[in-house]
């Protein structure tokens, strides 16, 4: 059983998330600044924080800058800002996911099960399992199997959704053209059919992201093409 | 310190009191030093003096009278009593008894002595110090030839002369008595007679030598003895005299400076101050100065008279010292006040003539002022011309006229140029920017420019203000999205777990549902309506880089082809045969063709075509997309863009009437441009954007 630790100024969302987290089967412990997260991390055996940025008196990038300097516990930001700027601010300074409000709960639930398994499953580290396993972030490709896992769950992928991720997780950071993706994957000249490279990669996406929306792991990058994130 | 004493007002009353007694006792020690500046230098005695000298002069002048009047005697036979007269008391003035001044009278031609008052025995040399000689020349016209004439004779062909004789009478000549004509003077040319004086016997003439000088010793007491006495007597006091008078300028000179210095300055008070005097205008004051120190002279020219003709009495030294005070008073009151003047810079400009000057310069620039500027340039253009051609007369005028009138053009442009810059930068957004309206501007660039000034003034006033409410706008934006995000959040999360309570009854669960459907609208609709603000007040971050709209075309076709498909829309695109490359921000071009997409979902009348063509033409890259409206399509495209408006049915689906203000907002903040048409049910939509001709990297 794990302990989540539920930091917001609001109550109401505090108590709205202890609900899903605890018929989730998780123990939880509420604190309502920033202060208060600090001290109770130090009584208690506490294994992810949902921490809000927006708080009186200590706020949650502070608050997780601090948690930083001994910590290594899954910090997952809940933030009204939408501002990218803010975003990255958060992560660079040691958080490990944010989710913005107004969040959909199931999202909230899902992020805090895949930053959970990767904290104790795999404990963080990278899983490097022979020359044919490639590994970024969460994901896990195992070429000799043919199989995918996202934080430890099973994906199943079509095979040219398959080929498409390991193109991508090979060269994690180059952003690929539907052009050229079509040409590698399909090993055909692309003539006018990049489309449905689009269509593969949305497919893809909707089955390794938490939310497609706002993916993660594989980034559109609007007009050049797309890229595997390097985590 | 300096200052205090310089200003100190007992001080300078003694000043001015040392300066007048001084300046008037070494005018005076000057003169006299001046006036015997030979005697002190050459020290050769009396003899050389221009006492004596002057003495001698005068005696010459009773000489020449003397021997005008034995001249006289000898031509007329006798003299008229009054004449004999006067001769004879010459002859007693002039008699070695008299007078030391001793002299000798000889022809000039031939040497033979005529008068003189050497006693018997005596040579000029061996009696005077030292032998001076002059000529003298007598003459005298018995008649005159002016009154003869001559008369043409026809006949003869000549002129005849006519002599008119001393009783009255002409005696006619012809050429043939030429010979006697001679004797008055006239000769025969041929035709006509010319006068020659020195043949005309009527013309008495004498010249006689003087010899003339002073006894050394002297014999007798006259002036000469008198002058001896006088030179003597002075002659130990001249050096001193000249000390004294040196000492004395210097020390007027000294008293004058340190007046001027302190002039205008007073002990309480700081800067130079005019008095009343220092008021009067320079040029009058220099008139009445010029007539109070004429008025003053003409007084001591009649004591000095005095002075010459007698002793030094009282009476005129008391006359003379009030006189040299109030000559000097009046150099030294104008030495002062030029000083003030000169200090407070007022020399020229409190004059009358400038005063007068400045009047008519007004006068024309006021009359200038109410004609139109054209006029202004025409009058000035032909008062160049008139320059022109009045300077035209004298060669040396003409450069001087010309660079004159260049140089005010110059000027005018340096001028200009200044408000010219002045009004770039400020135009280049730098409305702070103050155009330098000092030194000698012309007006009415002056009025241009601060015209300009003001004009940047409120510029910057707008500016600020627009800066400061955009600011506003921007943190008003983002407290409001978190202060409604906040409620909004539980509001979703509580309706979940509504959602998920095992409720009984029916109608209990769709209201559920209505709140949930209604809570995501909300959360759609805060999110667009904040996205909305910051693309329209700008405040959002643009990275521009270089991407292909075909690649990004294709990738957004990707992410709706089968929402499109689930609709029953068919999507039908074309492309140009090479990548379109454009300078813009992928994620906002994204949010642009999503919300035109999504609008195309929602809004398209199922079972259509949806067209989505990319054109590169003229430099710019074109996406167009089409589709025909489910609803009829009766508000104007303009219109559309605006926020919040929606198709007048579409109000009841979802959506927040945000999406194409926010597409307009995105497309302009990169540079692009968008546009809307309605044609029937026909929707057009279209996004251009300049092309990136770069090549590719």
């Amino acid at each position: 059983m794990y302990t989540v630790l539920i930091c917001d100024d609001d109550k109401d969302i505090v108590s709205a998330l202890d609900i899903y987290l605890t018929s989730e089967g998780y123990r939880t412990l509420k604190a309502y600044d920033g202060l208060e997260c600090l001290k109770l991390v130090e009584e208690h055996e506490v294994h992810l924080i949902l921490l809000d940025v927006m708080m009186p008196g200590l706020d949650g990038i502070r608050t997780t800058a601090k948690l930083r300097e001994k910590r290594n516990i899954p910090i997952i930001l809940l933030t009204a800002k939408s501002e990218d700027s803010d975003k990255v601010l958060g992560l660079n300074i040691g958080a490990d996911d944010y989710v913005t409000k107004p969040f959909n709960p199931i999202e909230v639930i899902a992020r805090v099960k895949s930053q959970l398994r990767r904290y104790t499953t795999l404990g963080g580290q990278q899983h490097a399992g022979g020359p044919a396993v490639l590994t970024n972030g969460g994901i896990r490709l195992d070429d000799a199997a043919k199989a995918v896992t996202v934080d430890g769950e099973m994906v199943s992928l079509t095979p040219i959704e398959y080929n498409i991720l390991l193109l991508l997780m090979q060269n994690p950071g180059r952003v690929y053209s539907t052009g050229q993706i079509y040409e590698l994957v399909w090993n055909d000249p692309a003539l006018g059919s990049e489309n449905t490279v689009a269509v593969h990669i949305r497919h893809l996406r909707e089955k390794l992201e938490i939310d497609p929306a706002n993916p993660r792991y594989l980034k559109v990058v609007w007009g050049l093409g797309y890229k595997m994130e390097k985590l | 310190m300096k200052k205090q004493l310089r200003t100190h007002p007992a001080l300078k009353a003694l000043a001015v009191i040392l300066a007048l007694v001084l300046g008037a006792g070494g005018f005076w020690a000057s003169l006299f030093t001046l006036s015997q500046w030979d005697d002190i230098w050459t020290g050769t005695g009396y003899y050389e003096s221009s006492n004596c000298y002057s003495n001698l002069y005068n005696r010459l002048a009773q000489v020449r009278e003397l021997a005008w009047l034995m001249q006289n005697r000898t031509w007329d036979g006798s003299l008229s009593y009054l004449d004999q007269q006067r001769l004879e008391a010459l002859q007693e003035a002039l008699s070695p008894e008299q007078t030391n001044f001793r002299f000798r009278l000889v022809d000039n031609a031939t040497g033979e002595p005529v008068y003189g008052n050497l006693p018997g025995g005596q040579t000029m040399e061996g009696a005077v110090y030292r032998v001076l000689s002059d000529s003298l020349e007598l003459q005298r016209y018995n008649g005159g030839h002016e009154d003869d004439y001559q008369t043409w004779d026809q006949e003869m062909d000549y002129y005849q002369l006519h002599i008119i004789q001393s009783d009255g009478s002409t005696l006619l000549f012809l050429p043939e008595e030429e010979s006697v004509a001679n004797q008055y003077g006239w000769l025969f040319n041929g035709s006509s007679w010319d006068y020659y004086e020195e043949l005309d016997r009527r013309v008495l003439s004498r010249v006689l030598a003087v010899e003339y000088g002073v006894t050394n010793p002297q014999t007798v007491t006259d002036e000469f003895t008198e002058g001896a006495q006088d030179y003597l007597e002075y002659a130990q006091y001249l050096p001193g005299v000249a000390l004294l008078s040196l000492a004395l300028d210097v020390l007027t000179v000294l008293l004058v400076v340190f007046l001027c210095l302190g002039a205008g300055r007073r002990r309480d008070r700081e800067g130079v101050l005019l008095n009343h005097f220092d008021r009067i205008p320079l040029d009058l004051l220099i008139f009445l100065e010029f007539w109070a120190l004429a008025a003053l002279l003409a007084l001591g020219d009649s004591m000095a008279w005095a002075l010459n003709s007698g002793a030094l009495n009282l009476e005129t030294a008391v006359g003379l010292g009030v006189l040299s005070l109030g000559i000097s008073g009046c150099l030294l009151a104008f030495l002062l006040t030029l000083a003030t003047r000169i200090k407070t810079r007022t020399v020229f400009s409190n004059t009358l003539t400038w005063l007068l000057c400045r009047a008519i310069g007004r006068l024309c620039r006021a009359l200038g002022r109410s004609w139109p500027l054209t006029w202004r340039v025409v009058v000035l253009f032909l008062l160049y011309l008139l320059g022109s051609v009045l300077t035209a007369l004298t060669v040396f005028l003409i450069p001087v006229y010309q660079g004159l009138a260049l140089y005010f053009l110059c000027r005018w442009t340096i001028q200009w140029r200044r408000v010219r810059e002045g009004a770039a930068r400020i135009v280049g957004g730098d409305p702070s920017c103050k155009i330098d309206t000092g030194g000698k501007m012309y007006p009415d660039l002056r009025e241009h420019a601060e015209q300009l000034n003001d004009l940047g003034g409120a510029i910057r006033t707008a500016v600020d203000r627009q800066l400061k409410s955009e600011r506003f706008k921007a943190e008003l934006i983002t407290n409001v999205s978190h202060d409604l995000k906040t409620p909004l959040t539980s509001i979703i999360n509580y309706v979940d777990l509504l959602k998920k309570e095992e409720i009984q009854n029916p109608r209990a669960a769709e209201y559920i549902e209505v709140l949930d459907r209604k809570s995501q609208r909300l959360k759609k609709l805060t999110e667009d309506l904040v996205e909305a603000s910051k693309a329209s007040t700008g405040n959002l971050a643009v990275n521009r880089e270089r991407l292909g709209m075909v690649q990004l075309v294709q990738q957004a076709i990707g992410e709706f082809e089968e929402k499109f498909a689930q609709r029953g829309l068919q999507l039908i695109s074309s492309f140009p045969a090479e990548e379109a490359y454009i300078q813009a921000d992928g994620r906002h071009l994204w949010r642009i063709i999503d919300n035109l997409l999504s609008n195309c979902n929602k809004y398209a009348m199922e079972g259509t075509r949806v067209y989505l063509d990319v054109m590169k033409w003229d430099g710019t890259v074109t996406l167009s997309v089409k589709n025909i409206s489910q609803q009829q399509l009766n508000i104007p495209a303009e219109q559309l863009m605006e926020r919040f408006v929606r198709g007048e049915e579409s109000r009841s689906t979802e959506g927040s009437g945000l999406g194409l203000s926010i597409a307009r907002s995105l497309t302009e903040l990169q540079g692009g441009v968008f546009r809307l048409d309605i044609d029937g049910d026909l929707f057009k939509a279209a996004l251009s954007f300049p092309e990136d001709c770069s090549p590719s990297a």
